[in-house]
């Protein structure tokens, strides 16, 4: 799993820009797979394995930011969390029986329909 | 009524982050809108639901030799640097814009997850061509 010479610049931006992303929206890990992948040249199992313990980090400073405003309501985010994990088991063993490409759409869909409405709304 | 709608939520979002698709994205307008938290409240969860997922995931993947230690150490400080002026931004701005500039983000990924991914090929009509 070697990984191509990338410049140190790029992986400043990559990292810039994925964190802040992730600050900011609470998102963006969906950019840092494809970026690893083509700009750092790991492999996919590796950019995908490598992608996880970095927005993990990220995400744990974002909380600490978001929780130092005193932005965070522990209650519900047990709760989600809680459900979060019931059904993040279930979706692994349902993803074998489910058509994802399908779900896919249905989700990019619902994701415009969201966007419309926190525009526009 | 928000402890039922939080676990509702959870679930799905668990539900489809663990079939590889992604949920949380969707989750945070859906607690804006259904549990009228705040932009920056709704994004807060939305981190502290991923982090205990994201660390027993990270522990999978290390045991099956996929983390390339060399690229985890080079991207990490800047990671993370990211990660605090993005959150420290978050928090500095009003719930309305910041919900605004989601909504431009989820319109993208959005886009993005019904763009068809090979050329020449249709997702979800893939079967129909190769196997006529």
């Amino acid at each position: 799993m070697a990984t191509r010479a990338s410049s140190p610049a790029a992986r400043a931006a990559v990292g810039l820009l994925v964190g802040w992303l992730n600050g900011l929206l609470g998102a963006g890990a969906t950019l840092l797979v494809p970026a690893l992948d083509h700009v750092m040249g790991a492999s996919r199992p590796a950019a995908h394995g490598t992608a996880l313990p970095l927005i993990m980090l990220a995400s744990s400073v974002s909380l600490g930011v978001y929780g130092a405003s005193g932005r965070l309501p522990a209650g519900v985010a047990l709760l989600v969390a809680a459900g979060s994990t019931a059904g993040g088991l279930a979706g692994a063993w349902l993803v074998r029986y489910l058509p994802s490409a399908r779900l896919r759409q249905i989700f990019g869909g619902a994701m415009l329909a969201a966007a419309v409405r926190m525009l526009w709304g | 009524m928000a402890g039922p709608w939080a676990v509702a939520l959870g679930a799905a979002m668990g539900l489809l982050t663990g079939m590889g698709i992604g949920g949380g994205k969707l989750v945070v307008p859906l607690m804006v809108l259904a549990m009228g938290l705040s932009q920056q409240r709704a994004q807060a969860v939305s981190l502290a639901a991923f982090v205990p997922t994201a660390l027993a995931a990270s522990w999978v993947h290390w045991r099956a030799g996929r983390i390339e230690g060399r690229l985890l150490r080079a991207l990490a400080p800047w990671v993370l640097a990211g990660a605090a002026a993005g959150a420290w931004l978050a928090n500095h701005l009003a719930s309305p814009s910041l919900s605004r500039l989601y909504g431009a983000f989820l319109l993208l990924v959005g886009a993005y997850e019904l763009w068809p991914r090979s050329p020449g090929r249709i997702r979800g009509r893939r079967r129909a061509t190769e196997h006529p």
